[in-house]
């Protein structure tokens, strides 16, 4: 007979007939026979209230829903195909593998379907992928953002023509997006609009000396962690990166995107004179990351700090304008449009988006500030980002949201 | 070129009617999971409609982290809907949010407006305004939930396994029970109105 108790979720396991039965135990503990009976009233109870409103759908509904799914399949061919075969890889495609990488951001978040190159396809390790999606959203995922951001503003919100810095990005909002669709769509394929220009092409992050040198060159005093909120084995003193600010330039063509939407049989479309000419630029600012290894070198806490992303428009169109005209192209998944529509103070909120397959997310605060807490659906890791002051703050790492929260609540 | 309807009906290298069996399998099993997040049939059905789209749409790309989805086994599918099944959920549960809000910011200007009145042909208003509070009390409760408990209580009670709640929530098999046990609890004081046993910091002693 079992004397030490099992635990409250191996008793509910059991109820359900998921887990060993304890029932030698069960009959001469008193305790754990009180918290059977507790557990087993809560899931009654559960049960009772969350139980299917409706019965599911037979087998009749069911082929008809599946019959509107196909319905809604055959309407997309043709878009689709032509976006595919002006961005998608070869290798992409499942009955062509190629063993290319599979497509992902770039570092500085631009125009990520229209690599070219062959390379051999690398499995992350956990930790790498963990990692990789946090140096994007920490480091240079920001100039993405902002260009989502000018898909964001909502309807009836009118802005002066003409005008400076129309976009100052001082809150943060989550939008989630389907990577698959994304890419599939080629959601972010502004070069088929205009010439796209980065004054910093090759704009990585180098290693600096310490935070006193990237705090003299990024511009602004660099807040570090109560060395104590840190987990144990992680180094004191971080390695210290530097990517310096850039600005990414999209000047719509007329006769390029005329020949993008003839490609994808949408002769309907056309870009508004107002915006032949006009320059949607993106400012990315500095950033700074803070990077405290484990023993084994592996990152164990990752910090990054940035100042405001800002987004104007040059030329005669609004930078209302333009994000009205990329709201109404095609390749705009209209959940994504939907979400970005509903921020409110669109102005000031730069979108973050998350992967809907990969990632979860919930709202919280962190010394006051809106945050962000996002947790790999995995259990690999997770992050939390805010902004405060003008700056963007994040911190991420292969710990508990609980963890990191301790760890951004010292930053000073 | 390979069209999306290809894909979901059946390309070469593909079993014909794996996206059928797929849809076949699971559809019966989403739509009570997004009904019971959602409150509402038709909605669920809509959601459940799209997420079954965007796995045909991800048959023509790889994940980045792997081969695509399609051509992987029922389970990891299964796991993939249902995950995608709660994050539009949730999204479409905040986005119905800001609407209340300002459905509600309208009614204090016009008094005549019911935001919470959906009547149907067989309901009288009284009858729907009661079952609507008592879908939002619900709801509430389930807000107040971290979310790994609150996921875990709408998959099982949704008839999920242990083993299909781990695969889709990324967690241990054994932390399945946890959860539960942990969000019955919180449940069970929420919708009685008690918010003391309920909070975010629920979740601390699992993984998070």
């Amino acid at each position: 007979m079992t004397t030490i108790c099992p635990d409250a979720g191996r008793l509910r396991a059991w109820l359900d007939r998921e887990g060993p039965s304890p029932d030698d135990h069960l009959t001469s503990c008193e305790a754990c026979q009180a918290t059977l009976g507790a557990l087993e009233r809560d899931a009654e109870r559960a049960a009772r209230v969350l139980a299917p409103q409706t019965e599911p759908p037979t087998a009749a509904e069911t082929e008809r829903a599946l019959a509107r799914l196909r319905s809604r399949l055959d309407d997309e061919p043709a878009s689709q195909e032509a976006a595919s075969a002006g961005a998608m890889p070869a290798g992409a495609m499942p009955h062509a593998p190629t063993g290319r990488a599979p497509v992902s951001l770039s570092p500085n978040g631009m125009a990520p379907l229209a690599e070219t190159s062959a390379a051999p396809r690398r499995t992350p390790t956990p930790v790498a992928l963990v990692w990789r999606r946090w140096r994007l959203a920490l480091g240079g995922v920001a100039a993405a953002l902002a260009l989502a951001f000018a898909l964001t503003t909502p309807e009836g919100q009118a802005a002066a023509a003409g005008f400076l810095a129309q976009f100052r990005s001082q809150r943060l909002a989550v939008v989630t997006f389907d990577p698959n669709q994304a890419r599939q769509t080629g959601l972010f394929r502004f070069e088929e609009l205009g010439t796209v220009k980065n004054n910093q092409p090759n704009n990585r992050p180098s290693e600096v000396a310490n935070v006193q040198a990237a705090a003299g060159q990024a511009g602004f005093p660099i807040l570090q962690p109560d060395p104590t909120t840190l987990p144990p084995g992680a180094a004191k003193t971080p390695k210290v990166r530097y990517a310096p600010a850039s600005e990414t330039r999209l000047t719509f063509d007329r006769e390029k995107a005329r020949a993008y939407f003839d490609s994808i049989n949408r002769k309907d479309l056309a870009l508004p004179d107002k915006l032949h000419g006009a320059t949607l630029a993106v400012a990315l600012p500095p950033v700074v990351t803070l990077e405290y290894p484990a023993a084994d070198n592996k990152p164990a806490v990752m910090i990054g700090q940035a100042r405001e992303v800002q987004v104007r428009v040059e030329g005669s169109a609004s930078l209302d304008e333009v994000r009205n005209f990329l709201l109404g192209l095609p390749n705009v998944p209209p959940e994504l449009a939907r979400q970005l529509r509903s921020i409110q103070d669109w102005t000031s909120t730069l979108p973050i988006p998350v992967p809907v397959d990969k990632m979860t997310w919930q709202e919280t605060t962190i010394t006051g500030a809106p945050a962000y807490i996002l947790n790999d659906n995995t259990g690999l890791g997770s992050g939390v980002i805010w902004q405060r002051d003008g700056r963007i703050l994040g911190v991420a790492g292969p710990l508990k949201a609980t963890e990191l929260r301790k760890i951004a609540e010292s930053l000073k | 070129m390979l069209s999306v309807a290809d894909h979901a009906t059946g390309a070469p290298g593909r079993p014909a009617d794996r996206f059928d069996d797929l849809f076949r399998q699971l559809y019966p099993r989403l739509v009570p999971l997004a009904e019971r997040l959602l409150g509402d049939r038709g909605e669920a059905e809509d959601l459940v409609q799209e997420v079954f789209l965007r796995l045909a749409r991800s048959g023509q790309s790889a994940p980045d982290d792997g081969e695509p989805l399609l051509d992987r086994p029922d389970e990891v599918v299964g796991a993939w809907l249902r995950r995608v099944v709660l994050n539009l959920g949730a999204n479409r549960l905040r986005d119905r949010r800001r609407a209340d809000d300002r459905v509600l910011r309208a009614v204090r200007l016009d008094g005549a407006l019911d935001p919470e009145r959906r009547p149907t042909d067989d309901d009288s208003p009284p009858h729907a305004l009661l079952r609507a509070e008592a879908r939002d009390e619900v709801r509430a409760a389930l807000t107040a939930l971290p979310e790994r408990q609150r996921a875990c209580l709408l998959l099982r009670h949704a008839g999920h396994s242990y083993a299909e709640i781990a695969a889709t929530l990324g967690i241990a098999l054994g932390s399945v029970g946890v959860y539960l046990a942990r969000g019955e609890r919180a449940f069970r004081a929420a919708y009685a109105g008690d918010p003391s046993t309920t909070g975010p910091d629920s979740d601390q002693g699992t993984t998070s």
